[in-house]
């Protein structure tokens, strides 16, 4: 049997992979603070007989090897709404338990605490923000007051390596690691759109189907080659 | 089956309900003290196939991870509280707040609603009513016989009586103020109430502490803004259209699959 046919078929089901990351961030193109995703592939060497991998023969099928978010920014959008906040620069939002967020479309929970759609308190320098009273100021360098009285001041926070962030529902991430702390200045009333460009995930989502097409091809031709060594091959 | 179909579900979803909330919003584009809602996306869970930080089959820490979102879901509906246009009426009773205020109306059931709507009227019994016949708290009554009613900014009612030289004061209207307006409850009928999120009332008087005055002969129109809601249902319809294309492309591909096999 020809391997080239199970070489294509690694491209296929890649392609239909790399379908679900397009089908995610076409889904969350008006999603507050969502990050696209990226995929990367690797090509691997074809065992030879179990052993470990050997350069021989130059064959090589595809995988994926991460799928990576893209951390670039979003576009700012005016709303006026006092609790929707965002991050001008770089940095997150510091959320409780280790988590993170640049989704500051915030609200106040039922404890009276400044918290995420999702019920996760956001932390202060000195924990929780508790929010009472009868309105809320956020000034640039997100030192929160309520009726002109500071209550704290949001934790922003980066890190090095964005690639260890584990992604959570609602545009949450966790890691473990202690973040630095941020060079960013926060604008009440805004918040952060995507950062989903429609244009280049159609683009590359045509492009993506057509490579699948390619490949159906490439299986098909590998099958004509194995239907005419087998039929036609003898007949005289 | 491929899981793109489905996020992509998810997406055409989203963005339906987004079209329910515009639509909602332009029918109310001329309803007196109407607040504009907002839908709101987040991303549903991510399915983990490789951690960040796991080790590879050399023994090699991995320094990215496999995780796969499953799509979008609505977070919340959320109303807007800015302010809309005010529109001289000069009616006696269209009152407007410049503030944050809420007038607070007590509904058939006796529990508090607030609102921002001050068209308000007189009914039968001479007592301050809203269009729906609900009263206003504190409960005004106005004498039978009163020629004028004047409301001062704080709130102040008097009527001039005939018979009498100098006005008199039957009542003083309170407002009611929340810390997180966007988490009120809307009943309908203009009526908003409290929620955990929104924060309990705080009441006083007209033009204390951010309430707002009132304006005496002037309505609050709607605060939907006709062309940033065309814009916005530009953008959810496209964004759905973005979503079908999905769903068609995901779709080509199994019938690209399906023809493997002649």
């Amino acid at each position: 049997m020809y391997k080239g046919i199970y070489i294509a078929l690694s491209g296929a089901i890649l392609k239909q992979k790399h379908m679900d990351i397009f089908a995610q961030n076409i889904a969350n193109a008006s999603t507050p603070g969502y990050k696209k995703e990226r995929i990367a592939f690797k090509d691997y060497i074809i065992p030879v007989d179990n052993k470990p991998p050997v350069v021989a023969d130059g064959r090589t099928m595809t995988e994926i090897s991460s799928i990576t978010t893209d951390f670039s920014k979003g576009s700012l959008l005016r709303t006026d709404n006092p609790l929707d906040i965002a991050v001008n620069g770089e940095g997150f939002f510091a959320l409780e338990d280790n988590r993170y967020t640049r989704n500051g479309n915030f609200k106040i929970d039922s404890e009276g605490y400044l918290a995420t759609q999702g019920d996760i308190k956001v932390l202060g320098s000195g924990g929780p923000i508790a929010v009472q009273g009868k309105k809320v100021d956020i000034n640039e360098s997100g030192e929160v007051f309520v009726d002109d009285i500071s209550v704290g001041a949001l934790n922003i926070v980066d890190f090095q390596d964005k690639g260890k962030l584990r992604k959570l529902e609602g545009g949450v991430y966790t890691t473990d690691e202690t973040g630095v702390e941020a060079k960013a200045s926060i604008s009440q009333g805004y918040y952060e759109a995507s950062n989903v460009e429609a244009v280049k995930e159609m683009v590359q989502m045509l492009t993506s189907l057509r490579e699948f097409e390619s490949y159906q091809k490439a299986i098909l031709a590998f099958d004509d080659a194995s239907s005419k060594a087998s039929n036609e091959l003898g007949k005289g | 089956m491929q899981r793109s179909l489905f996020i992509a579900a998810t997406g055409m979803e989203a963005q339906r309900l987004s079209i329910d909330v515009i639509s909602n919003n332009l029918a109310n584009v001329n309803t007196t003290g109407f607040k504009k809602s907002r839908a709101d996306f987040q991303e549903l869970i991510y399915q983990g196939i490789r951690e960040a930080g796991a080790s590879s089959a050399e023994g090699v820490e991995l320094p990215t991870g496999i995780q796969v979102g499953l799509g979008v879901q609505p977070a919340a509906v959320q109303k807007m509280f800015q302010q809309g246009d005010f529109v001289s009426t000069g009616n006696n009773l269209d009152l407007v707040i410049e503030g944050q205020g809420f007038f607070q109306i007590v509904k058939p059931d006796g529990e508090i609603a607030y609102t921002r709507s001050g068209a308000l009227k007189l009914n039968s019994e001479g007592n301050i009513v809203n269009s729906d016949g609900y009263a206003l708290e504190p409960a005004i009554t106005i004498p039978p016989n009163a020629l004028q009613i004047t409301i001062t900014p704080d709130g102040t009612v008097s009527v001039m009586e005939a018979g009498s030289p100098a006005p008199t004061q039957v009542g003083q209207i309170e407002l009611a103020q929340f810390i997180n307006p966007g988490g009120l409850n809307a009943l309908g009928k203009n009526l908003f109430s409290p929620t955990a999120s929104s924060g309990e009332a705080t009441t006083g008087n007209p033009g204390a502490d951010g309430l707002g005055n009132i304006n005496q002969g002037f309505l609050e129109l709607s605060n939907v803004n006709v062309v940033e809601e065309m814009v916005n249902m530009i953008v959810s319809q496209r964004a759905y259209e973005l979503n079908s294309k999905v769903v068609q492309t995901s779709d080509e591909m199994l019938a690209t699959a399906n023809n493997l096999r002649r």
